[in-house]
Order: structure tokens, then sequence, then C-alpha cells
């Protein structure tokens, strides 16, 4: 028994034997380590830490998107006495006796890559590092809408999970602007439909591969995450040739280069997630030394096509795009 | 009290499951000493009724012999329902009975197939996982509804200076339910007709309604908790409990549930819930990195099980061994009267 118990607090002591940093930084995200989109935010986490000297620790969920244990990990921050918290906020509401919390027991909490859906009107958060949501949704689809065919345009937009702000806010700006290319062009027929896509690749192209053989005539697939790779898959095995149904999205993965090189994917729009996290850590950082303020940061929505695989992937083995 | 009884005591699994539970309160005390500070506390004895209240249920229902994997969408179906059900402007109260009806429903369900079909439970609440959580999604109508507010979830989630109400009703239901496990003829009933189905079956005992009993209160303990927890957050959320069946099925291994039927306690589910929680507290409260998080908790969740299981096997070895000594003894005792007879 004795020895069982030495090990346990042996064990335990290593884990407690972290250098003590002069600030103690806590970065609280809403997936988990598997999607591949958090890397980048992770690196730039970590090196903006590294620089500073802090001691950062990224928490993850067990389940992607699951809430309850996000604002238990947003919760255990506010409790480990933090000096900052990064926190994205995926509800309109269950985050915000949290931040108020920390907002009271000293600690400053921005968010990062996903805001609340009213920006700080709807959260005491004190900046937001991010991609605008909404307005990357609409430019997204403002810029595809170039490559349209004439005649009739029908749209799907792929919603990952439509109890996810980050999803259904994108989605909404998407929606926005095929509203007002419909108004635009009063004698063409144009239609759009959201569904609940997935957040895998695989169930993404099986949802869309599905609703294309009974909407044979939709023009293009908007996916609110980077799934329209597996989208792409899903038309290929169907048959489809590139650029026969246009698909685009958000973020730079590997998988979505691959499938813009083989003509499938048509743009994506990058939010440049390095930034979130080590804009956010440098924030913190001034905001505790100096006693800056916080500011918003619009991280980007630059439009990514073909054409820029090429330099973009230059970048890619340092993790940081 | 002598010694063989101290040690009949700690061969217990659930005893040992609360050594386990201090030293590693220890360990993490030593990590962070705000671990056990009062905020940490209250967060965390915030959750652990939720997951101590599934996790009695569950044990139940593996003392019986049987499994449910479908706790983790009931846990979200049950009280989205009765969300729904108060925005289409029924009262709340009728609401929550009717949510609550769901979780029974679904263990009927549940134990329907099972015993009906002669499948095994792992298959049969298997499919029911999905078709909840499914339900879940469509009761969400697209987007999910916000929380009414004429729902009254201060009776059950207030927060008083440590604890919320949640762990009140927690406790009730614990004492309920070790009464009728540890101290009446149906829970005699649950332990034999988990212990061997046959042979309860051939004393008399209606093995089938005892299950489906079991089937039932597992279903309605989920959808119970899940209740508390949307009381809590004030936000009915599709993906609650994902990963809930596992957890709880975890919680009854470590605090000594059998997976074989026939052996267990109310406490040891209720120590080893408890324990999780705290573990996954203090892995984050000891700043281990995100891409360890995971492991750091499956690690410890299989020392804590195999720590359990040699402090048993321990017990065992000196209760044998005292029992030899004994036999040696009393034979000795025997011989010298046998001799002093002989005399």
């Amino acid at each position: 028994m004795k020895k069982f118990a030495s090990i346990i607090l042996a064990s335990v002591a290593l884990f407690a034997t972290s250098a003590k940093a002069e600030y103690k930084f806590n970065f609280v995200m809403h997936s988990d380590t598997n999607n591949a989109f958090w890397a980048a935010v992770h690196k730039g986490f970590k090196d903006a830490c590294a620089q500073v000297g802090a001691d950062c620790q990224m928490l993850t969920l067990s389940g992607d998107g699951d809430q309850q244990e996000q604002l238990q990990n947003l919760e255990s921050s506010i409790a480990q006495g933090v000096d900052g918290i990064v926190t994205t906020i995926t509800n309109p509401t269950i985050f915000d006796a949290a931040v108020d919390e920390a907002l009271a027991a000293g600690i400053p909490v921005i968010t990062a890559n996903t805001d609340d859906p009213e920006g700080a009107a709807g959260s005491n958060r004190l900046a937001y590092v991010g991609q605008d949501l909404e307005a990357a949704g609409y430019e997204l689809a403002a810029t595809l809408s170039k490559q349209f065919p004439d005649g009739p345009v029908h749209v799907l937009i792929g919603v990952a999970d439509m109890n996810q702000s980050w999803a259904y806010t994108r989605a909404n700006g998407i929606a926005r602007f095929m509203d007002d290319f419909k108004a635009a062009n009063p004698d063409r027929e144009i239609t759009y439909e959201k569904i609940e896509s997935g957040m895998d690749l695989s169930t993404v192209g099986n949802r869309v591969a599905s609703y294309v053989q009974t909407n044979p005539n939709t023009t293009a697939y908007f996916d609110v995450g980077f799934w329209e790779a597996g989208a792409a898959q899903g038309i290929r095995n169907l048959g489809y040739e590139p650029g026969q149904m246009l698909l685009a999205g958000f973020d730079l993965v590997d998988v979505v280069f691959e499938e813009m090189e083989k003509g499938y994917v048509q743009l994506t729009v990058d939010q440049q997630p390095y930034y979130q996290g080590y804009m956010s850590v440098h924030q913190l950082y001034l905001m505790n030394k100096y006693g800056l303020s916080a500011l918003d940061i619009n991280t980007g929505k630059a439009m990514i096509g073909p054409d820029d695989v090429a330099k973009i992937r230059s970048f890619k083995g340092m993790s940081v795009r | 009290m002598n010694t063989n009884n101290l040690k009949s005591i700690l061969m217990r699994p659930e005893i040992s499951t609360f050594i386990m539970f201090v030293v590693i309160m220890t360990g993490f005390f030593i990590a962070n000493e705000n671990f056990l500070s009062a905020r940490n506390i209250r967060i965390v004895m915030g959750i652990t009724p939720e997951y101590i209240i599934v996790a009695i249920g569950i044990a139940i229902l593996m003392i019986s012999g049987e499994f449910d994997l479908s706790v983790g969408s009931v846990f979200a179906l049950v009280p989205m329902t009765m969300v729904q059900l108060v925005h289409q402007g029924m009262p709340p109260w009728v609401a929550i009975a009717l949510g609550l009806s769901i979780g029974i429903a679904v263990g009927f369900v549940n134990g329907f197939i099972t015993l009906r079909f002669g499948i095994p439970s792992f298959i049969a609440t298997l499919g029911m996982l999905y078709i909840a959580r499914s339900l879940t999604t469509v009761a969400t109508g697209g987007f999910p509804p916000p929380f009414p507010h004429e729902l009254p979830n201060e009776l059950f989630v207030f927060q008083f200076e440590v604890f919320r109400a949640s762990l009140f009703w927690m406790l009730g239901v614990a004492f309920i339910a070790g009464i009728m496990l540890h101290r009446s003829n149906l829970g005699n009933w649950i332990y034999s007709t988990g212990g061997d189905t046959a042979a309860a079956s051939s004393m008399g005992i209606k093995t089938n309604n005892v299950k489906m009993f079991c089937f039932i209160l597992c279903g309605f303990l989920a959808g119970f908790a899940g209740m508390i927890q949307t009381f809590r957050i004030e936000a009915p959320l599709p993906s609650q409990g994902y990963l809930l069946e596992l957890e709880s099925i975890a919680a009854a291994v470590i605090g000594g549930v059998s997976l074989f039927g026939g052996v267990g306690t109310i406490f040891g589910a209720a120590i080893g819930a408890i324990l999780i929680r705290f573990l996954e507290s203090g892995i984050i409260m000891a700043r281990i990195d995100a891409e360890w998080f995971r492991a750091g908790l499956g690690s410890l969740i299989i020392i804590s099980v195999v720590f359990n299981t040699w402090v048993v096997r321990r017990g065992e070895n000196m209760v044998h061994k005292n029992q030899a000594e004994e036999n040696e003894n009393s034979s000795q005792k025997n011989n010298s009267v046998t001799e002093s007879k002989d005399e």
C-alpha cells in the first residue's frame, strides 16, 4: 500500500514541478485535440507563452463541442487562480456567469476564435481576437458567387452543429449574402437550404452526397468549417467532375489544399488561427504587466483559392498556417 | 473490534476506492493548494451530484446483471422535452412529470427489448443511445431553445455557500436506493438475480420483473439527473451527457460494482463518481497539458481499479492467512486436549 501511495504522490508531484512562472494563462477551447484546425491556435498560444515566460495551459474537451464540459473547464481555470483566461464563447448565455465571476475575481477574460453572437453586448469579456464570423460568411459567399453559372442557383449551407454559435453565425452570414444576391437578381431563381452537416469528413461527405442525389440541381455547397473537403470526397464518389458543383468553406488545413489541387474545392477563408492563440497571450501579458487595456483584433477574412495553395503550403511545415 | 473485522472492512472494494480517493485528493492538493479551495470544491460539487445520480442507477442495473448505454442520451432527451413542453405552453410541473416519464418509458423499452427478445442489454441500449440522441436533436427543432424561467430550477440547484440543492436531492436518492438495495427484499432479489439468474429464478424470484424494475429506475434517474444539469446551467444542450454512459460504468466499476452482476453498493458507485470528477478537476488544477489530459484521466482510472483490486486481494490473503492460523491454533488445541486426556 505504501508503495502505491508513493507512486501516486510522486507522479502528482511531477505534475507540480513546473517552474514558477511570473504569470499563468489558460486557454479554454470548445474542441477536442483531434480537430486539425486548432493546431495553429495552440502553436500561437505556446509560442507567445514561451516568449513572455508564462506558464500556460490549453484545456480541450473529451467531446467536440460539449459546452457543459467547457463551462466546467472555465470555472476550474478561475479556481486555479490564473492571471488571465482566453476562452471561446459558443453559447449566448451559459458562459456569462462564469465570465463575470472571473472578472470579479480580477482575472481578465478575452475571447478568441469564437465570440458571443452579440459581441460585447452579449458578454462582459474584455476583447475578441478572431474573425468576424458573420462578415466572413458573407464575404465567402460573395466571392464564390462570381463563379456561379448563369441561370438558376441552388445553394446548400452545411451548418456543422446547429448548437454552436460559431457555426450558425457563419451560416447566417452566408444566408444573408444569398438573400442580397436574390434581391439583386429578381429575374433569376435563387434558393438555398441549410442542413446540420456534422463535424467530421466522412459524416459531411455522406450527408452532402445524399443531399445532392435528391437535389441534383445544387450549384454550390458552403461548409462553416473545413469539412467541404469531406463533401468533395462524397461527390467525387458520385462521379462528379471537378467544378461541376462549387465547394467553399473556412480555414486552411491540408485536406482542403489537396481537394483544391484536385479542383473540387474552389474557395476557403483564412482566419489566421495562429494570431488567435498568439495575440491573446500577448494581450493578457501586457494587461497584467503594464495595465494596458484589451483590444479587439480581427484576424482576417483573406480569401484563399487554388492559386494560393503552393505559397501557403511552403509555410505549412511550421504548423503556423 | 478485532483485526479481522478491520481487515474485512478494508477488503471491501468501495473502501479501497475511498482510500484511493483520499490519496489522490492529497496528491492534487500538493500539486495546487487551490484544488481544495472553497471555490473549486463548489465547482466540482455543483456537477458531481448529477453524475452520482446516474451512477447509482447504472450500479443498481449492473448489480442485477444488465447494462444501460443510453443514459447519456436520456440525460439530454428528458430535459429537452421538458423545456420544449413549457415553450408549448404546458404548466412547468406537468412538463417535468411528462419529461421524467420519458426517462421511465426509455427504461421500459430498453428492458422490454432486452428481456422479450433475449438479446444482450449492451446491444438494446446501444441502439437506444443513438435513438434518444437523435430524438433530442429532433426535439430542438433545429436550434436549441432558450431556457424557460418559469421552470422551478432553484428548487433543484439553488446555490448555497459551497453546495447546491442538487446535493440534497442526490443524498435523498442515495438514501432511498441504499435502503432499497441493502435493507429490503427487493434488494436481495436484485443481488440474487445478478449473481445467478437461473438460481434466483428457481428460488421463485421473478427475475424478469426485477430486471425490468432496474431498467426503468436507471432511465428515470438518468433523466432526473439530466434535468438537474439543465436547471443548473439554464440551457438545454443537445450535446449534454455525451460519453456519460462510459463514465457512469467506469464510476460504478471503480466503486467496486462487478461487470458480471451480483456485486456492488450504492456507496461504491457514489464514491467512484466523485473520484472521477475530482480526478478531472485535479488534472486541470495540476496544469497538465492538453495533449495529456485524456491520457492522464485514463491512466488514473486504470490505476485506481488496479489499486482497488490489489487491496481486495491483499485483504483476502490476510483473511485466508488468519483463518489458516486459527485452524492451526484450534487443531493444536485439540491435539493438546487429546494429549491431556491420554495422560
